[in-house]
């Protein structure tokens, strides 16, 4: 009965052993290419301009934006609270050390979304979370906020309303004064519609 | 014959044992669908030219009946019936990594097909591109404008910035923002702050509550 002992015990032995030399996972926070795509198609990451210039003039402390793009792109303009990091330098350690900050919302923006798509997908490979992407990047800022439009009499109430939302994130941003011109009252024409069911979506 | 029971069961038990250690091993195998590029090796390939397509050449080969590119609309079916690129292929984006997906991508890796892959924009095309690119896949690129563009491409004027070329800043945000009195925008504009990054004790064990 010992020979059993002997050949059980080295057979176990042998297997311990190996196990050891099993590859461990080096990155076990890393994010899977079917989860990583199954977030981006979910487009959840997306801040819109108008809640963003909310938070902004509301002075939410949770706000982070990184702008990616050049540096010389950045130093003309940077949204306020912004820290330029390019996305040829997002993974590099000082740039890295910027996402251990507790209780941050990290949102990437670009002149439109693309860049700032790209580096929201490098960086959620690697694990991270709370990142986000400013959907339609400062080109869509300066539209939406900068330069808000008025709508067409036509529109619904929700257009108006966000149309003066905007407005008062325009002066916050950019100090203009309010010119009101009193000969052309903004006319709002009472339509009877349904009411829209679905919260008008800020965008471009 | 206690002994020997005894040697029996512990025998019985080991081999079981050890049998489900090597079905465990034998079943974990590596996962399917892994990585091929590091996230540096990404980040320097975003930085290659090349990645992206302008949707008037597209049109020119389609136009000539060149099979130059492999055309891949990423959108929903539904959408894709209702008007698409002649001659591409619907792989919605989301199917991209099903194993019919994959084997179409595989089969036309080699380096003298291009895949050009575009969606509604050029931003809902951006991230189902940079995955297929960090699987390993590097003969794709991203059509710039997307599906919204090209179904115009024959009225676009040539004169003006190509509607495609989204990644340019359309205004002079600078001044735009400029402030012009008091409860203006204090941000940041040229002049950096000095970054400031927080130097964080790293955090030891969690503290496990309990006695």
């Amino acid at each position: 009965m010992n020979k059993t002992y002997i050949i059980l015990a080295s057979v176990l032995v042998m297997l311990g052993v190996g196990l050891v030399f099993l590859e461990a996972n080096p990155n076990i926070k890393e994010v899977s290419p079917e989860k990583l795509l199954s977030e981006l198609n979910e487009n959840t990451r997306y801040t819109s301009t108008d809640e963003l210039a909310k938070r902004i003039i509301e002075g939410d402390p949770s706000v982070q934006l990184i702008d990616v793009r050049h540096k010389a792109e950045a130093e003309k303009f940077m949204l306020q609270g912004a820290i330029n990091i390019p996305l040829a330098d997002l993974l590099k350690e000082e740039s890295l050390a910027i996402f251990d900050q507790d209780g941050k919302d990290f949102i990437f923006y670009s002149n439109n979304d693309i860049l700032a798509n790209q580096a929201w997908t490098v960086t959620r490979r690697l694990g991270l979370m709370h990142l986000h992407v400013l959907k339609g990047g400062l080109n869509c800022w300066a539209e939406t906020i900068l330069l808000p439009k008025i709508p067409a009499p036509t529109e619904s109430q929700d257009a108006f309303d966000l149309y003066q939302a905007r407005l008062g994130a325009s002066q916050f941003f950019t100090g203009a004064s309010l010119e009101v011109k009193s000969s052309q009252p903004l006319e709002k024409v009472n339509l009877t519609r349904k009411a829209k069911t679905k919260k008008v979506e800020g965008g471009c | 014959m206690k002994e020997q029971d005894k040697t029996k069961s512990l025998s019985v038990a080991a081999l079981i044992f050890v049998a489900i250690i090597v079905v465990g091993l034998l079943t974990t195998g590596k996962p399917d669908i892994a990585y091929k590029i590091t996230p540096q090796q990404s980040i320097e390939a975003l930085g290659k030219p090349g990645n992206e397509i302008s949707p008037l050449e597209v049109a020119k080969t389609v136009k000539a009946n060149d099979n130059k590119f492999i055309i891949i609309d990423l959108r929903s079916p539904y959408e894709f019936v209702k008007g698409n690129i002649p001659g591409s292929i619907n792989i919605p984006a989301n199917r991209i990594l099903e194993k019919e997906s994959l084997d179409f991508f595989e089969k036309n890796a080699t380096s003298n097909s291009t895949l050009v892959l575009y969606d509604a924009t050029q931003s809902l095309a951006t991230g189902p591109w940079l995955v297929l690119k960090q699987l390993g896949y590097d003969n794709i690129k991203m059509m710039q404008g997307g599906w919204k563009i090209y179904s115009g491409i024959d009225s676009q004027d040539p004169s003006q910035n190509p509607a495609w070329l989204v990644e340019i800043p359309k205004y002079d945000f600078a001044a735009l923002s400029a402030s012009k009195e008091t409860n203006a925008n204090k941000g940041n504009q040229a002049g950096q702050k000095e970054i400031i990054v927080p130097q964080r004790k790293v955090k030891a064990k969690k503290v496990e509550g309990g006695c």
